[in-house]
């Protein structure tokens, strides 16, 4: 009697377990209509690992608004226990406008979209053709991981 | 001559009726006495007379309101009616809060039980032991010694603004719609920031990190700018116009630096994964009583650039017509490691077509200048009144 309580138990932990793997929340932190502040949505992404952050930037690049500049590609991801380095192609940096409002929205869409959507990643690392950067445009400070921030 | 030999015999007379007691204290190869007050029976020692005798740095730190007193790598900091005070990042208990008298701190004497090792004292424990009446401070009033007062007046005025216009050389900045460059609107913008302020504040010097169209990196300007401000004397403003992914956005923000715990904490994990010497040398206790100074003076930097950067905005807003867009943080490098006060300041937004038309014309540009001029003098004249130890 006690084992198959103990079987049962056992098992219902493990669904349990694996249904909210499945359903791990993601969202999107994009511009709102005015491109001053980053609005919250909540996506369903079922990939995990590496896969699950490509998606998200492809996610943040096709929305309705979006504040990646144009022409940008994630060329690579590696995660290192909780951060996450991003590698970009250079319309990264050639193509954004500039200014301390655009590269704000620009980071921590980025920034603030993987660290609420992957439970394990508290900070991210950004590069450009595999070389570090001390900023995307002159502002922030690109040179340490950023964490999340509400914008 | 008989008047002189009156007063300095009255001036012996009180000041033997004064000090009763002392403690020596060595200061090179000799003895300094240093004079031991009662009030309401306890007995206090000048630390400005104790900075003075040994070496020692007193300063008043007066935003965030904290006496701090250096001492060969060690440091003490205290703040009013207190009697709980850090000693090396040590949390001590000691019998009475500091007092405060014409410009003189007084700390009780069992202060040296917790740093006996600092200095050589003699004369420590017969005087613990032993009552004496002493009169209190407030006669020591009439026996002015105006070394005392020294110590605030000494770098606590603005004498350095450094003004950085943003990008230059390669480095274009953002673009308005019809072309106009963020680089030459800011430089013109910082070159009549340079003219308003340079008549305003005769007494201040005032320096650009760049005079003419050329690339400088932002490790650079911050290094310009530590270079005048060794004492923390300085003001550090960058000029910048604005960009958005919109054409519509208008308006003047001015951010200053200031880190979240978890910023602090993401750098901590960078640095450890990336050196294990730094982080050997922040074991050592030389490198964390650095990193403790650092970090309480960082502290008062961040209170004192929010307040510049919030006269910045009042200035827009009294001066010129356009949308406020109100004080920000953010992790900006160039605001990164400057040892003063220091923002960045949005004039605008290059990618509105009006604004652009605007930026176009001088006139408007100086009212700009103007503006920021405003908030920087609210600014020192703030910080002036509040620095000059006024109780």
């Amino acid at each position: 009697m006690r084992k198959l309580i103990i079987l049962i138990v056992f098992f219902i932990s493990i669904i349990l377990i694996l249904i909210f793997v499945k359903t791990e929340p993601s969202y999107l932190y994009i511009p709102d209509s005015e491109y001053l502040n980053l609005n919250k949505i909540n996506i369903k992404i079922n990939e995990n690992g590496d896969k699950r952050i490509f998606i998200i930037f492809e996610k943040l690049k096709n929305s309705e608004r979006t504040a990646i500049p144009e022409g940008t590609e994630l060329l690579s991801v590696k995660v290192v226990r909780n951060i996450v380095h991003l590698n970009f192609n250079s319309e990264f940096h050639d193509n954004h406008p500039g200014g301390s409002s655009a590269e704000i929205l620009t980071i921590y869409s980025i920034v603030n979209s993987i660290t609420s959507s992957m439970r394990n990643v508290n900070y991210i690392k950004f590069y450009i053709n595999n070389e570090e950067i001390e900023t995307l445009k002159g502002h922030i400070d690109l040179r340490y991981p950023l964490a999340y921030k509400k914008i | 001559m008989k008047k002189i030999i009156v007063i300095t015999f009255f001036l012996f007379f009180f000041s033997s009726n004064i000090f009763t007691s002392s403690l020596k204290i060595q200061s090179g190869d000799k003895y300094i006495d240093i004079p031991v007050y009662l009030n309401n029976d306890v007995q206090y020692i000048s630390f400005n007379k104790l900075a003075r005798v040994t070496g020692a740095e007193l300063l008043f730190k007066p935003f965030i309101r904290k006496y701090l007193f250096y001492y060969k790598q060690n440091l003490i900091q205290f703040v009013e009616m207190k009697n709980m005070i850090y000693i090396n990042q040590k949390l001590i208990n000691i019998s009475n809060p500091p007092l405060f008298d014409n410009g003189n701190i007084y700390l009780p004497i069992d202060i040296f039980n917790h740093v006996k090792n600092w200095f050589k004292i003699d004369g420590l424990e017969t005087i613990q032991k032993t009552e004496i009446a002493v009169s209190s401070i407030d006669e020591k009033k009439k026996s002015k010694d105006p070394k005392n007062k020294k110590i605030y007046n000494s770098s606590k005025k603005i004498k350095y603004i450094i003004i950085d216009p943003g990008h230059g050389g390669k480095d274009p900045g953002a673009l308005g719609q019809k072309g106009l460059q963020e680089k030459s609107v800011v430089l013109k913008t910082s070159q009549y920031l340079l003219d308003i302020l340079k008549r305003r504040l005769p007494g201040v010097k005032i320096i650009l990190t760049r005079e003419k169209d050329e690339f400088l990196s932002l490790k650079k300007r911050t290094q310009i700018a530590n270079r005048y401000a060794k004492n923390g004397d300085a003001l550090f403003i960058s000029v910048h116009a604005n960009a958005s992914m919109k054409g519509k956005s208008t308006g003047f923000e001015t951010y200053y630096l200031s880190r979240d715990a978890s910023d602090e904490e993401a750098r901590a994990v960078a640095a450890m994964e990336n050196s294990v010497i730094d982080y050997e040398v922040e074991k050592t206790p030389k490198g964390l009583i650095k990193k403790i100074i650092a970090k309480m003076l960082d502290e008062e930097y961040i209170r004192e650039s929010k307040e510049l950067a919030k006269l910045i905005q009042n200035g827009y807003k009294t001066k010129l017509k356009g949308e406020n867009r109100g004080v920000k943080k953010a992790l900006f490098y160039v605001l990164e490691g400057a040892t003063m006060p220091a923002v960045l300041t949005e004039i605008g937004f290059i990618t509105n077509l009006d604004e652009e038309k605007k930026m176009r014309r001088n006139d408007y540009l100086k009212s700009i200048a103007s503006a920021i001029s405003g908030g920087i003098t609210g600014f020192i004249e703030q910080y002036n009144r509040s620095a000059g130890f006024t109780k």
